[in-house]
């Protein structure tokens, strides 16, 4: 049940990413952390265009929106589906290390220097 | 004097997820003279030694007890050692997923504390930890909603907003060159 719930949610989203472009829409979601502190970037800011451009196959454009999405997606996509989609637990090992606080420091490490990069040396201008 | 209460509901001290123990099934005393006695308040009975008892009996430091199909490590529950030992294959389910999703959808100073205490949980699991495992599950629960809610109604505020904005000045209104 629940399972079917997040899939429909998740193709919810892409469907209405794919028909709105987010550039140029005043109906975007804006990143509260970028508004609230006055212009920074958040780890995360671009995923909206990344997904539009990804669904439109634009895939070298996707990437410089946003590189640590791609870079962490593995990972994300790892989680999930060994979290979710994996109800004979046949891969317990690869759930073992998805959830290791070891992995885990690294994602938070890779998101800290991203966070950082992004805004000090501003080579990934989003707009 | 300590007393030990053991059924199926969460409120005993010690719970047993067992279809065939009683939500309150019976109760070890240990008194001031050292002495153990077990109360049985279930119908479908406490077994002493294979013995089902009625209401009140002594226990002995060698008694076997048994409360529905479940027999009880009874002596355990008097050590100071944390008694109730759950089964380490029983762990509570991560919330690392959602900590992460709320990190890269919603509000991402406070999605941090959330992953950092979802990543202990299985840590302190598997090292035996197991309080400390469900204290830090609860943390990363309250993150994850306080960077939820924070995102919502971030979300609210900001597209009322902007529906004011564009009923006031209709086609004068502006957006800037920044997206999320
Ligand atoms: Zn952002």
């Amino acid at each position: 049940m629940f399972r079917y719930f997040i899939i429909s949610a998740v193709l919810a989203i892409l469907t209405l990413l794919y028909f709105f472009n987010p550039e140029g829409s005043v109906f975007h979601l804006k990143c509260p952390f970028f508004v609230l502190t006055g212009g920074y970037y958040c780890p995360s800011c671009g995923i909206q265009r990344v997904i539009h451009n990804l669904l439109h196959f634009n895939f070298a454009e996707a990437f410089w929106y946003n590189p640590f999405v791609f870079i962490i997606s593995p990972y994300f996509i790892l989680l999930i589906i060994t979290t979710w989609f994996d109800p004979k637990k046949k891969m317990s090992k690869l759930k073992n290390f998805c959830y290791n606080y070891k992995t885990i420091i690294v994602f938070l490490v890779v998101m800290a220097i991203w966070w950082i990069i992004r805004n000090v040396f501003p080579v990934f201008y989003i707009s | 004097m300590k007393i030990v209460k053991i059924g199926r509901s969460r409120l005993n001290d010690v719970v047993i997820d067992n279809p065939s123990v009683d939500e309150m099934h019976c109760y070890i005393i240990f008194d001031d003279n050292g002495k153990y006695s077990l109360i049985n308040s279930s119908v479908n009975g406490t077994f002493v030694n294979g013995l089902n008892i009625n209401r009140e009996v002594a226990l002995g430091e060698n008694d076997i007890v048994r409360v529905g199909d479940v027999v009880l490590p009874w002596k355990s529950y008097f050590c100071n050692a944390p008694a109730p030992v759950p089964d380490p294959e029983e762990k509570p389910s991560n919330f690392l997923v959602w900590a992460i999703l709320s990190a890269v959808f919603c509000c991402v100073p406070f999605s941090i504390p959330s992953i950092v205490n979802a990543a202990k949980v299985d840590f302190l699991w598997n090292n035996g930890r197991y309080d400390e495992a469900y204290s830090a599950l609860s943390r990363a629960k309250t993150w994850f909603w306080v960077s939820f809610a924070i995102g919502i109604i971030f979300w609210i505020l900001y597209f009322a907003g902007l529906f004011s904005e564009i009923l006031l000045y209709d086609d004068s209104y502006y957006y800037d060159d920044f997206y999320y």
